[in-house]
């Protein structure tokens, strides 16, 4: 018995043989009923704005595609997505770094350990981000904790926040666990024994890991940089706490445009940018990754 | 990874992620 026959009733299970076309239509009329406010709210708060803001980028403030020819001409506004995609591309690599070796010792630790290194990670999930975000406002002020240490141990003035290093270590942190959930959940599910097969087979320990763990973890690696740098991309808070306004962000511009000078036509052809830019880059690791799946399956 | 990582590596290994730990929970500490 299925959860729609529960759901729908005792009538369904009593149904005569030649009533089964009425049930089976009944019960796809209830899958389709399950389905009803799920694709409404995605209509409804997803379709539906992104085609007012595609919209109002063709239209305001008057009729044709002077939005996007005004965006994809500006040197400042050129500046700002390179800026943007190039911070997002620094977050991941960041991520990646500290993330790889967390998630490796996550499994090759103890349960205790796994256990300890788990909680940690979730940490930054039971804190709201804004307040992480001035945080790390009060960590990385002139004359805060990290300047102050910087300077202990002969760093000189090292200047964190309203700098792009800032608004760098902020992401990373709060992205990091998006890198490392997506490989741990891969690194848990690899066999070890293929370890041990290789060693036998002679590989040193370097070589193993290399050429057998790492392969083996692509997949989360690709599904961890992906998160990171979709998410770093659209990132607002962060980066208007954190950074400066000389080195602001897409998200911040659009802000700008929208909120401030009221532009909604420009405002709109920058997400529509933006948007368009990011299935680009979906469209290319998705293509990346199978021509890489069909190597593998070739070697 | 097969149980035998060397101490040297499970030290080194625990370090790092002490620091990335403080680093992830700096912000909450402040608080």
């Amino acid at each position: 018995m299925t959860v729609i026959d529960a759901l729908s009733g005792p009538n369904t299970s009593r149904q005569a043989p030649d009533e089964l076309p009425v049930g089976a239509r009944r019960r796809r009329g209830g899958t389709v009923g399950l389905l009803l406010p799920a694709v409404v709210l995605v209509l409804g708060v997803f379709v539906v704005p992104l085609g007012i803001m595609l919209w109002r980028a063709l239209s305001e403030p008057e009729p044709g595609l002077g939005n996007f020819a005004w965006y994809l001409t500006d040197p400042v506004q050129r500046d700002v997505l390179a800026r943007t995609f190039t911070t997002g591309l620094i977050v991941t690599i960041v991520c990646l770094v500290i993330g790889y070796p967390y998630a490796y010792a996550m499994v090759a630790f103890g349960p205790k350990i796994r256990a300890l290194l788990t909680m940690l990670v979730l940490v930054p999930f039971w804190t709201s981000l804004m307040v992480r975000t001035f945080s790390w406002v009060i960590l990385l002020a002139d004359n805060g904790p990290v300047h102050s240490v910087l300077k202990s141990i002969g760093l000189g003035n090292v200047h964190l926040i309203r700098t792009n290093l800032g608004v760098v270590i902020g992401m990373s942190q709060i992205l990091l666990p998006f890198m490392v959930l997506p490989l741990y959940a891969v690194m848990a599910g690899i066999d070890r024994r293929l370890i041990l097969a290789s060693s036998s087979l002679g590989a040193r320990p370097a070589v193993s890991f290399l050429r057998v763990w790492v392969p083996l973890t692509l997949p989360g690696v690709g599904a961890g940089c992906l998160m990171v740098f979709i998410s770093s991309l659209g990132f607002y808070v962060t980066p208007a706490l954190l950074g400066s306004p000389d080195n602001a962000l897409i998200s911040q511009q659009i802000y700008a445009q929208v909120s401030s000078l009221l532009q909604w036509g420009k405002g709109g052809a920058m997400g529509v940018v933006l948007l368009v830019l990011t299935f680009l880059v979906l469209a290319v690791l998705a293509l990346a990754l199978r021509r890489a799946n069909r190597q593998g399956l070739r070697a | 990874m097969n149980g035998r990582l060397s101490t040297v590596w499970r030290a080194l290994l625990l370090l790092f992620c002490g620091i990335v730990a403080l680093w992830l929970v700096a912000p909450s500490l402040e608080q």
